[in-house]
């Protein structure tokens, strides 16, 4: 009998470790499909950039060229004005990451750890910023850039000197009007780093603090030398976010940037200005240069965020996870 | 006596300190969002005109509102496109990544790879880099479609067709599965918030409803379901927050945004004209995110009830 109901069990457990054995096959198959897709633009942008157009019609190259060129890559630098796009992203898109970083972070600090009035109000006030759109302040904020006068003491600094100093200062096409939004909390997505900050902040044990407060030491000094060195993991995945999202920004440089390129506006443009070429002369109307001139230009504006990713990546996903940045 | 005197100076001076730490987002908020937003609003009502000296501008009511309203033939089809775009993407964007963070959230040899893999759209989407890619693929797509898709899945079509199965099915079939690709590449940062969320609920909840008999099916809509809500409701905020913050022009990407800016800094420089279109899109997404937070918030507290 306990040979029969074994033999019943092994059957049994063998079922299950076939269905078991079947779902993870099944698992792996659908997320190696759509890890396909997603790795897709990536490829498509590789395989045109690096291929000579006239082999877009031919019909045996799929993927792979037959040859390589740099045609395409020398053609996007130009066109892009790579360089100096390049310079004023980091000026922008760069310097007003870390600026953010920072400042979001001594504000997310603020809000877990302090109890004042108004605080709950303040809050909500953040999430306020995160949900309404750029669009619908950026007319004002064009005027606000453009006539800059920081709580009127522009005007009164005018009538003061009696004329001698300007009422306003134009901020319009310089780098300050990414970087004094960071550094106040309010630049691009800042909403949504304080958020994070703050989550980070409340999920840390208070004794930490505690023990130096006992000792005399400021919250500023407690801040720095205790918090602060436990932040790492935070800090470096809002930095990465805030990377790509400046990095990425279209709508910011477009609106209040006139005369400065950066990548991503360069990049909006890069169509118009390839067929502009082909006014001056030159074969740059067939469809098949265009398409692979673009994939060119759209791997060289993200190819700097792909290597950081490629090298943060493993250590991004686990922080992601272990600080928890949702906090619920 | 003097102790609680102690103790309560001490709150005030922590409290005094917790200002100062917000002291700049406070004066941030001031200068660039409360007052944009307060002007904006009554450049909404006004007509602006642009001089080298400074703006001028003329009380005009709702006459903007009006003729966006009543006369102006294209942005209302606009917003009513808009929000039926978001009454399915967001949806399916939510669905889709809860689906894939419970699979990476399994334990199985390669799950970091994948998990990379999954956030690498957030640098591609983010940009002007995927507009392109679309407009490019559009353009170069034999079949012509209306929409542009990142990844076409001709194969699958052709596969289906030459199985004999008819052409309106197979159209219908590659529509949906080209949908669910491009709002695959949407997908990144709600994957890693959904696991971040899914990596809190400790083993044992599962363990436990294990003993009593339940399965992985039961499992999910028992414990992992309900304890993602809170997660779901920020999934949905962030959705809806990030479709205005991609580029767009009039084909693809947020055309309303795309026209508000058009409006605002193509060749007229209609600002009013723009700030009411931006305050009419932002009542539109209110509703939205209101709608969102009654339903989703009271399915999550009745389910912690």
């Amino acid at each position: 009998m306990s040979v029969r109901t074994r033999k019943k069990h092994s059957r049994k457990a063998r079922l299950r470790h076939a269905a078991a054995a079947a779902f993870r096959l099944g698992r792996l198959l659908l997320l190696s499909a759509l890890a396909f897709v997603l790795i897709y633009p990536l490829l498509y942008m590789l395989s045109n950039a690096f291929k000579p157009f006239m082999q877009t019609y031919d019909p045996a190259v799929i993927w792979l060229p037959k040859s390589l060129t740099m045609e395409n890559i020398n053609d996007a630098i130009t066109i892009l004005d790579f360089g100096n796009a390049a310079k004023n992203t980091l000026m922008t898109a760069v310097v007003t990451s870390f600026i953010q970083v920072t400042s979001c972070m001594l504000v997310g600090y603020g809000f877990a750890r302090f109890n004042f009035r108004g605080r709950n109000l303040a809050f909500m006030l953040v999430v306020l910023t995160m949900i309404v759109p750029q669009q619908t302040i950026s007319t004002s904020l064009y005027t606000t850039y453009r006539y800059f006068d920081p709580l009127g003491l522009m005007s009164l600094l005018h009538r003061v000197s009696g004329g001698a100093c300007a009422d306003h200062i134009n901020l319009i096409d310089k780098p300050w009007l990414f970087w004094l939004p960071a550094m106040l909390g309010m630049g691009l997505r800042s909403g949504i780093y304080i958020f994070v900050y703050r989550q980070f902040f409340l999920s840390m044990p208070r004794e930490l603090e505690e023990a130096a407060e006992i000792d005399g030491t400021n919250p500023v000094g407690t801040f720095f030398h205790v918090m602060l060195p436990n932040a790492g993991t935070v800090v470096l995945t809002v930095l990465l976010f805030a990377l790509v999202w400046n990095w990425n920004d279209y709508y910011t440089p477009a609106m209040f940037m006139k005369n400065h390129h950066t990548l991503a506006t360069a990049l909006a443009s890069f169509q118009s200005n390839l067929q502009n070429l082909s006014t001056i002369g030159g074969n740059y109307t067939d469809s098949a240069l265009i398409a692979t001139r673009m994939q060119a230009a759209g791997l060289m504006v993200i190819a700097p965020l792909l290597v950081l990713y490629a090298f943060t990546q493993r250590f991004f996903v686990q922080s992601v996870e272990r600080t928890g940045l949702t906090g619920f | 006596m003097a102790n609680k005197q102690d103790k309560s100076l001490l709150k005030r001076r922590k409290a005094r300190w917790g200002w100062l730490f917000i002291a700049p987002w406070v004066l941030g908020f001031a200068m660039f969002f409360a007052f944009p937003v307060f002007e904006s609003l009554h450049f909404s009502m006004n007509s602006l005109k642009m001089s080298p000296t400074g703006f001028a501008t003329t009380w005009v009511g709702l006459d903007n509102y009006a003729f966006m309203l009543l006369r102006d033939a294209k942005f209302v089809p606009l917003l009513t496109g808009e929000l039926i775009e978001m009454a399915y993407r967001v949806p399916l964007v939510v669905i889709l990544s809860l689906f894939i963070a419970v699979l990476l959230n399994q334990p199985f040899r390669g799950r970091g790879f994948f998990r990379s893999v999954f956030f690498l759209p957030v640098i591609i989407t983010s940009g002007v880099v995927y507009v392109l890619l679309q407009g490019i693929i559009n353009a170069n797509s034999l079949a012509g479609t209306q929409n542009a898709y990142i990844f076409q899945s001709q194969g699958l079509a052709e596969a289906l067709v030459a199985a004999g199965i008819p052409g309106s099915i197979v159209n219908a079939v590659s529509e949906v599965v080209n949908r669910v690709f491009s709002v695959l590449m949407e997908c990144g940062v709600q994957i890693l918030l959904f696991l971040s969320g899914l990596q809190k609920i400790p083993d044992s909840t599962y363990e436990a409803s294990a003993i009593e008999g339940a399965n992985a099916w039961d499992n999910f809509w028992r414990i992992t379901l309900p304890l993602s809500l809170p997660i779901m409701l920020l999934n949905v905020i962030y959705t809806i927050i990030d479709s205005f913050m991609a580029y767009g022009t009039e084909n693809a990407g947020n055309r309303v945004m795309a026209a508000i800016h058009q409006t605002g800094f193509g060749s007229q420089f209609q600002f009013g004209l723009a700030a009411s279109m931006s305050w009419l899109y932002m009542l539109m997404i209110t509703l939205v995110l209101l709608a969102a937070f009654a339903v989703l918030g009271r399915a999550a507290r009745k389910m912690e009830a």
